[in-house]
């Protein structure tokens, strides 16, 4: 659940790529609740109280996404709405055909470009063999990195 | 933008940048956050998140607002 990045670094694809590698090595072995990018924290004493004061709050979020990982669904933008209305409606057109997958998930969260699954590791196949017969495009598997926020009820 | 870039795994960019900059455990105060380099969408982005995450916090601390926009937008 640490990691041991000293230096704030530049958000360049480089170092944004070197901070999924390093994520996800780390997810093979154990789960893990990935820190926003970017985050320095001043030394392991300001750690352990970080971690000491979410506690309760970091050990639900790991009982959570332990043996999960992280699908990404492309959302189609809806191109250019005449109304509200049809817009909403567009969103949930786009929502219900997505069930079939969302089925398949433990959670679900719509973010800005597309959607994000948490799916059991034992359903990762099923769940990357539904997508390709929906002819989906999916992303990952990611760490939990959408599945970090205040859980859902 | 859509190669893929880590073997074995559909990693795009586009993918990448999102998650990273817009997901994750934000501790706030103790951290330095770095914004050197990402262009004027990823800032206002964080821009939106930090200052919906600030919303949040104030209403759960004060009086228990229902909802707020933002904490309906960030779920």
């Amino acid at each position: 659940v640490k990691r041991g990045l000293s230096e704030p670094p530049a958000p360049e694809p480089a170092t944004l790529l070197d901070h999924d590698r390093v994520v996800y090595s780390l997810m093979q072995r154990c789960a893990v609740v990935p820190m926003r990018f970017g985050t320095v924290v001043d030394d392991e004493g300001t750690i352990r109280s970080l971690l000491l004061k979410r506690r309760s709050e970091l050990k639900g979020l790991l009982a959570h996404v332990r043996g999960r990982v992280e699908f990404g669904v492309r959302s189609d933008e809806v191109a250019a709405p005449a109304s509200g209305r049809e817009y909403m409606s567009a969103k949930l057109e786009a929502k219900r055909s997505l069930a079939p997958l969302a089925e398949l998930a433990v959670d679900t969260r719509v973010r800005r470009k597309d959607t994000a699954y948490l799916v059991d590791g034992d359903l990762v196949g099923a769940f990357e063999e539904r997508a390709r017969s929906m002819k989906l495009a999916l992303s990952g598997p990611w760490p939990p990195y959408s599945f970090t926020g205040a859980l859902d009820g | 933008v859509s190669e893929t870039l880590v073997r074995g795994r559909e990693v795009t960019l586009v993918d990448l940048v999102d998650r990273l900059l817009g997901g994750g455990v934000v501790i706030s105060g103790d951290i330095t956050l770095a914004v050197a380099d990402i262009d004027l969408v990823h800032v206002s982005l964080r821009a939106l998140v930090a200052s919906v995450e600030k919303v949040a916090e104030e209403s759960s601390t004060s009086t228990r607002s229902a909802s707020t926009p933002g904490a309906s937008r960030r779920s």
